[in-house]
């Protein structure tokens, strides 16, 4: 299925997937936001995500987990930032800021946050219903904190529960 | 005998809506001003027998004017011409001398019937 | 009912029960004052009105009874006894319930028929006669019907009024004009209406009201002014005068008769009375001062947007451009933002006598219920406290109060016992100190023994004996707020379960202020609470810790100083100067807050930069890396997500877009 790349601006795009005369009416598709951490990729329901930014200036926070990277001033809103290798606890090269690396900010249980990423690949349609159910442990991140599978030809897609997953305590989360 | 009128307000294009209504009555638009003080100068020069009122103008307002019109000559009429919202500052100006008010956007047969009101016709 | 009309009807209840609270207290001081009766009276006839309007049945007889029993007062037929007022006060509740009960559920579930028969006894016993329900001649509001659509009371008061005015060869009119429906601007029709009448004659009254004419929205006002009018004029007259204005559609016009010689009966009654009228100037008659309700989220968006421009504006002066006119335009903006938020600020202080006004009557109950007694003295109610600061502190203050009368005060005979006079007091005081607040709360009671207070918390575990041996008066006296100080079976059913002094603290803490007491055996007691004038915009200290600029707000800050190494001295293991007779404890801000640096290196600088804080009841000197600058900050909060980060209470913006943290430095040591 045709992918909808994330736009100039780096704004997430909702496209019009089903007035582009390209695509049926049938199934129960969202978008979802691919992002990278390591050589996994993970998917985020497009409705959580707000926008995606270059990595600016975070202001670290004292008596924070270590996840918590600290705070960035947005446009005069104070958002703390996740690094969402280290909530994982994914022991890939962490700490790599590359050219790629992104923040994403996303809406959750009436939180603005930002969660720091490898990189922010694509936004993709995915079916609902024809996701897979998550194994155990996925992308290093434990079923309950799971959507499920995505599948896009031979790419797999780890979709992760945002809620749970910043708002339930840490150290179960990882692997 | 025709009544002279002073149109006030700082937008042209309203002005202008006020000499088209009144075109082909009986009362002749003689003199334009597009802010308060305008107002007053023009009301002394020309002594027109009605004044239609802008509130919200530069260089002192409709209320300021209608106040000060009447200074000079305390028979003026002057109907206000205020925007919805407003009432707060029509009751001023009505409170200051204005006979009476109408309300934008015109209609042809309220802004008439208000000034044949003022004129007792 | 229409949600914005409901809303309003509560406030106007709150506002009428409040002022009836006051009075009936007022007039029990003084049962002869004409003035506090006529106030009761008028408030309660207002939300009679009002309860009719809103076709609440039971409040309007309910406050129709007592209306009638207020108008027996102060014609003086009735007796003003400890008993009538307890009526009087019960009455008052019984409409508090009801109000309470539409709020909850839209009903009125309050029973008041036993009230009601209570007080028919109360005024057949009061006053010697038999009281009737249905109240003949003078109580008996004069009825204007214009045509036979409209009614417009008269009251007692009104109909004085009429007569006063009205001359050998005037009319007495009730109109009601009808306006256009597509009429425009309806409310200066309606002021337009009402200024040609009042030009024929004399208005008595009006609905609506020209002050609801001049204040209100023009959508509120409605196609119909009703008015009661005293004028020369014949009637016909007068209809061509009102048909004459533009958008009049209908005018109809009443003869009103009244029976003047019961009113008249009244007036010289009054005026020959034998007893003194107080002179109403200072005297607790509320006047509703004219102000115009706001929504409260219109006011924070507002605060907000102050915030925002207050950022921008020094961020735009970090700029340092260049340029000739760029000096005049900063001065100009600092200026004029800074009268903004002045005035912004303005808007959102509120008196706090507001909920200051609860307490008479509550002291009044409770130190009956214990046969106590006190004297509630209120100073500096109309001190100005943000508005979201005064209705959190509604809750602690009743705590304080309650304990300060439950705990406080000592029993009649014990107070002679120590030659204190048996009225107690209470000293409830609100007044500005700098930038900050000050409530204090302080009875002449007891006091708090700082001894037995440690022994407790000794057992209850919350403390260690060693540690007790280091403190002095004040953090023992300190461990009432400790949570879990006082156990269900201390805390009298009068002083409230769960209500502790831990959350008077809390509360206190959360609204960025501080509580501390002081005490003396015998003497008393006093509870103190400083906040910080404004919530989201303060000045601060900005200093920099570990390469990283944080805010110290400057009401929590005693001085700055530099000191030098040898100045440090050392008390069982722990940095400590002593300033000006004062031993002061010193700590590393950067060790404080966890840092991952070097502990201890401050040692070695010739020059050590300390910021000594106020941490509650002690000082307590932070080293810090460098002194920068005070300035403003617009306090943000952290968010949802972090909301609980130790020793950080927020963050501000500086001028280059960098997120500072601002330190909340009350549990800092």
């Amino acid at each position: 299925m045709e992918a909808v790349t994330v736009d100039e601006k780096e704004n997430v795009v909702r496209d019009d997937y089903l007035n582009d005369g390209m695509h049926d009416n049938t199934g129960n598709k969202d978008q979802f936001v691919v992002f990278q951490l390591g050589s996994e990729e993970y998917g985020v329901n497009i409705s959580q995500a707000k926008e995606i930014i270059k990595p600016k200036n975070i202001t670290n926070v004292p008596n924070t987990p270590e996840h918590v990277l600290g705070v960035i001033n947005l446009r005069g809103q104070i958002v703390p930032v996740v690094d969402m290798k280290k909530r994982f606890s994914i022991e890939l090269d962490a700490d790599t800021e590359t050219d790629s690396s992104r923040i994403i900010t996303v809406e959750v249980n009436d939180a603005l946050i930002g969660i720091k990423v490898d990189g922010v690949n694509e936004v993709v349609w995915l079916d609902q219903d024809k996701l897979e159910p998550a194994p155990e442990v996925a992308g290093g991140v434990r079923q309950e904190y799971l959507i499920g599978i995505g599948k896009i030809e031979d790419r797999l897609l780890v979709l992760v529960d945002l809620n749970k997953i910043l708002f339930e305590d840490t150290d179960e989360i990882k692997n | 005998m025709a009544k002279k009128v002073l149109v006030v307000d700082d937008a042209s294009f309203m002005r202008m809506m006020i000499k088209n209504i009144l075109q082909g009555t009986d009362y002749q638009v003689v003199a334009e001003a597009g802010n308060g003080r305008e107002a007053v100068d023009m009301y002394s020069e020309h002594n027109p027998d009605l004044v239609t009122m802008d509130i919200t103008m530069p260089d002192m307002d409709g209320i300021q004017a209608v106040k000060k019109i009447l200074e000079i000559d305390p028979g003026a009429n002057v109907i206000m011409c205020s925007a919805m919202g407003q009432q707060a500052m029509v009751i001023d100006a009505v409170e200051a001398g204005a006979k009476d008010f109408i309300v934008k956007p015109f209609k042809e047969d309220r802004v008439i019937g208000a000034i044949k009101k003022v004129f007792n016709e | 009912m229409d949600e914005q009309y409901l809303q309003m009807f509560f406030d106007e209840s709150d506002e009428y029960i409040q002022v009836l609270n006051e009075n009936i207290l007022a007039l029990e001081q003084d049962p002869d004052d004409k003035d506090v009766i006529n106030s009761i009276f008028r408030a309660a006839h207002s939300l009679k009105g009002m309860a009719a309007t809103m076709g609440f049945d039971r409040l309007t007889s309910l406050t129709h009874k007592l209306e009638n029993a207020l108008d027996k007062i102060r014609n003086d037929e009735l007796k003003l006894d400890t008993e009538m007022i307890d009526s009087l006060f019960a009455g008052l509740d019984l409409i508090t319930s009801i109000v309470n009960d539409i709020k909850d559920s839209g009903e009125e579930l309050t029973e008041v028929q036993d009230y009601v028969d209570e007080l028919n006894e109360m005024i057949a016993s009061h006053s010697g006669e038999v009281a009737v329900d249905s109240v003949i001649s003078n109580t008996d509001n004069a009825d204007v019907s214009v045509a036979n659509d409209v009614v417009l009371d008269l009251s007692n008061d009104e109909k004085e009024e009429i007569l006063d005015n009205k001359g050998e060869t005037d009319y007495i009119y009730g109109v009601l004009v009808e306006l256009e429906e597509d009429s425009m601007l309806k409310s200066v029709r309606a002021y337009m209406v009402l200024k040609t009448a009042a030009e024929v004659g004399y208005i008595v009254k009006s609905s609506p009201t020209r002050d609801e004419i001049e204040n209100e929205d023009d959508d509120n006002i409605g196609r119909e002014i009703k008015f009661v009018l005293i004028s020369h004029l014949a009637a016909e007259e007068l209809e061509n005068e009102l048909f004459d204005i533009i958008d009049v559609q209908d005018v109809k016009i009443d003869n009103v008769e009244l029976d003047f010689s019961e009113v008249k009966k009244n007036k010289a009654e009054k005026s020959s009375s034998s007893k003194k009228s107080k002179s109403s100037s200072n005297k607790t008659n509320v006047e509703v001062s004219p102000t115009v309700r706001v929504d409260i989220s219109k006011l924070d968006t507002l605060m907000n947007m102050v915030g925002e421009l207050l950022i921008n504006k020094t961020r735009l002066e970090g700029l340092k451009l260049e340029h000739d006119t760029y000096n005049d335009i900063i001065g100009q903006l600092d200026r004029v933002t800074m009268e903004l938020h002045h005035v912004v600020m303005q808007i959102r202080m509120v008196p706090i006598g507001g909920i200051f006004n609860r307490f008479p009557r509550m002291i009044r109950d409770l130190s009956k219920e214990l046969d106590k007694e006190v004297d509630l003295i209120i100073e500096g109610a109309e001190t100005e406290l943000d508005r979201s600061i005064i209705d959190e502190l509604a809750d602690p203050l009743v705590h304080l109060l309650r304990n300060a009368v439950d705990h406080g005060i000592e029993q009649k005979d014990v107070r002679k016992e120590k030659d204190k006079p048996v009225e107690g007091k209470i000293l409830l005081k609100a007044y500005q100190k700098g930038s900050e607040i000050l409530i204090e709360v302080e009875d002449d009671g007891k006091g708090l023994d700082g001894d037995k207070l440690a022994e407790k918390a000794i057992e209850k575990g919350i403390t260690t004996r060693e540690d007790v041996e280091n403190m002095d008066e004040r953090e023992k006296l300190h461990f009432v707020f400790a949570p879990g100080f006082s156990t269900t079976e201390e805390v009298s059913d009068v002083s409230g379960r769960g209500v502790g002094m831990d959350v008077v603290k809390s509360v206190v803490e959360s609204l960025d202020g501080q509580i501390m007491i002081e005490s003396e055996k015998d003497i008393g007691t006093r509870f103190t609470i400083s906040l910080p004038l404004t919530l989201a915009i303060t000045q601060a200290l900005m200093v920099k810790i570990d390469d990283e600029i944080f805010a110290i707000p400057l009401n929590a800050i005693s001085e700055t100083l530099t000191i030098t190494p040898d100045r440090l001295k050392q008390v069982r293991g722990q940095d400590v100067i002593v300033l000006r007779d004062k031993t002061i404890p010193i700590k590393e801000a950067a060790r404080q807050l966890n840092l991952d640096v070097e502990y201890g290196k401050y040692k070695e600088l010739d020059e050590i930069p300390v910021v000594i804080v106020k941490t509650g009841e002690r000082l307590v000197g932070l080293v810090i890396d460098e002194l920068l600058n005070q300035q403003e900050i617009v306090i943000k909060s952290l968010g949802k997500y972090l909301l609980n980060v130790e020793h950080i209470s927020g963050a501000t913006i500086v001028g280059d877009g960098d997120v500072a943290l601002i330190l909340d430095v009350r549990n800092i040591a």
